[in-house]
């Protein structure tokens, strides 16, 4: 047994137990709580698994806003549960059971964790590198693919595109690497890229974006993935609207912003005012961040709204509205959807397609790719932010119910 | 092996150590200041203890300031918190334990 | 060093596990916010020995998050203990 594996079954019986308490608990609260406790302890299996991307999203939305969130919805219903009539529905529960059993099943034939043979190391996510990435499809705007590789053989080979060394820095790999062998990439090409082989990321095929955007989740999600990110940050600009329709009430004038602030905690209020610029600091971090390690737009996003929802919670909601009125929090969240997709018009006026980065940047593509994914993340962060500010807002408003 | 390692070897075990009796400390003890007690002041020391000495293998030089920084956070926030949570549990008048009153629910 | 990780490692989960039992059990609603708090600190640091256990100790940044992430969630939970309110 790997310590990984060891690892993780303790992660998983943790996550399981708190789980089950979430459900037993009657308490809401303690019930919202252990919500936390269950997102963080995920959070630690995928960290586990080395998908940090995902441990990102799960602390920071999970474990972050989703609670605030949650004790935010406490403060409109009661803080116990309804005590309920056990009765068992059997015909239910058989069906859960057999639907269980058919899931567990299931998962028999799926690959052992971390299984380098599986078939998306072969297939999916090749074919997802290779539409995107630098020089690989060598079509017009990209860059020129360097002497000794040959695109048509790559778009054709369905094979494995790399064995997987059992030691991360064994580079004997290159020689021995299936694509090599069909002389589909010449071994020099792959070593003159140091840098992915430190970072780990010498399993992907031929380049990451020259280079600048090494994290490949976020190459992914920005560029492969494109128009499936713009939407999804309009369904949360939509979801924001939404709320803003349903909660929302015109304040009747002269009518004073009731608010609690906690000025009585002297300690708490100076340390979060003193830590409030560097959360701020660390959020765009993050966004920025993302092409080059874990992070992007979302988890950065998340960050800053929960360092404004700080402020509000320490100085009162009315400090809020001086810092960012509500009219110009309803306006961020459109801009940040109007910046995703503006960048993507512009590439499209540039003559290219649709959210194709590379014509941002004539001289040098990658460096396009990577402003253009900046700008990307930038509106998503902004749009994420202002969306998980405006829900806050709402839910604590107490004249709404 | 290296001095450096020994160095982390030390502070993790120690960190261990703290870090466990902390929190056998805040199942055993009999109400919330004194789990309070126990928890508050080794979760602090014990989670500083294992990242210092994380620090001392750490290859590089940003790596090594951002565990020092993370560190630091905890240094900050950590007590911060408790104190928090202490000072709000008092002004709700949860009454400490007593050999003579339990104490429990304000 | 493996083992001194692993065992450190373990040594956490321990203190996880009881730390969670306290969080469940209760019984005043300041011993699970106490108890949701310890959690977060102690998640912090096994993020960060998780990166050392596998070679990454870039996983650090996850901490970072973590530790400001947790705090944010404690004062919010507090909040609504002392006054009832988020705002």
């Amino acid at each position: 047994m790997t310590s990984v594996v060891l690892i993780d079954t303790v992660l998983l019986l943790l996550v399981t137990v708190t789980a089950i308490a979430i459900i037993e608990v009657r308490n809401l609260y303690t019930s919202a709580m252990l919500t936390s406790v269950y997102s963080l302890l995920m959070a630690l299996v995928w960290v586990n698994m080395h998908s940090m991307d995902v441990a990102f999203t799960e602390a920071a939305v999970g474990g972050g806003i989703s609670t605030i969130l949650l004790i935010g919805t406490l403060v409109h219903t009661a803080r116990e549960e309804k005590p309920l009539k056990v009765r068992v529905h059997w015909k239910a529960a058989v069906v859960t059971a057999l639907t269980g059993a058919a899931l567990i099943y299931g998962t028999f034939d799926m690959p052992r964790f971390g299984d380098p043979k599986a078939p998306i190391h072969h297939f999916r996510v090749p074919e997802m590198m290779a539409q995107t990435v630098g020089f690989v499809n060598g079509t017009k705007g990209k860059q020129a693919p360097p002497e000794g590789f040959d695109a048509r053989a790559y778009r054709s080979f369905n094979g494995a595109v790399t064995s997987v060394p059992d030691d991360p820095k064994d580079t004997a790999w290159r020689e021995t690497s299936v694509l090599a062998q069909h002389g589909i990439i010449v071994p020099e090409v792959l070593g003159s890229h140091p840098q992915h082989a430190e970072a780990g990321h010498h399993l992907h095929p031929p380049d990451d974006f020259n280079g600048h955007v090494p994290n490949s989740v976020t190459s992914l999600l920005a560029a492969y993935r494109g128009y499936d990110t713009m939407f999804e940050t309009t369904v949360i600009f939509t979801a924001g609207v939404s709320l803003i329709m349903l909660l929302r009430r015109p304040r009747r004038e002269g009518q004073a912003q009731k608010s609690a602030p906690l000025l009585d905690q002297t300690i708490l209020r100076v340390v979060s005012k003193m830590s409030i610029p560097f959360i701020l600091l660390f959020g765009l971090y993050v966004i920025t961040h993302g092409e080059l390690g874990p992070g992007g737009g979302f988890q950065g996003g998340v960050v800053i709204a929960c360092a404004f929802i700080l402020y509000a919670l320490i100085f009162g909601r009315p400090a809020l509205y001086r810092v960012l009125p509500p009219p110009v929090i309803d306006m961020l969240t459109g801009l940040g959807v109007l910046v995703y997709s503006g960048t993507g018009a512009a590439c499209l006026l540039l003559g290219g397609k649709f959210l194709d980065y590379s014509m941002l940047d004539t001289v040098s593509p990658g460096e396009g790719e990577a402003l253009g994914m900046t700008l990307v993340e930038y509106g998503v962060g902004i749009t994420v932010s202002m969306v998980m500010l405006n829900i806050f807002n709402q839910l604590a408003e107490e004249e709404s119910r | 092996m290296h001095w450096n390692e020994i160095v982390t070897t030390v502070l993790l075990a120690l960190g261990c150590v703290v870090s466990l009796t902390g929190s056998l400390g805040l199942l055993r003890m009999p109400d919330f200041y004194t789990r309070l007690h126990t928890s508050g002041k080794t979760d602090s020391l014990g989670q500083f203890l294992i990242l210092i000495g994380l620090a001392f293998v750490t290859p590089d030089v940003l790596t090594c300031i951002k565990v020092v920084s993370v560190g630091m956070i905890l240094m900050i926030a950590a007590p911060t918190a408790t104190h928090a949570i202490t000072k709000a549990a008092h002004l709700h008048d949860l009454r400490p334990w007593t050999r003579s009153d339990p104490g429990g629910e304000p | 060093m493996q083992w001194v990780y692993l065992f450190t490692a373990i040594a956490l989960l321990i203190g996880l596990f009881i730390i969670l039992i306290r969080a469940v059990v209760g019984p005043t609603v300041y011993d699970v916010i106490l108890a949701t708090n310890a959690i977060g600190t102690k998640t912090i640091v096994f993020v960060t020995l998780l990166g050392y256990i596998s070679g990454r100790p870039e996983f650090i940044d996850m901490a970072i998050i973590y530790a400001l992430i947790t705090f944010i969630t404690t004062v919010a939970i507090l909040k609504f203990a002392e006054k009832g309110r988020l705002d």
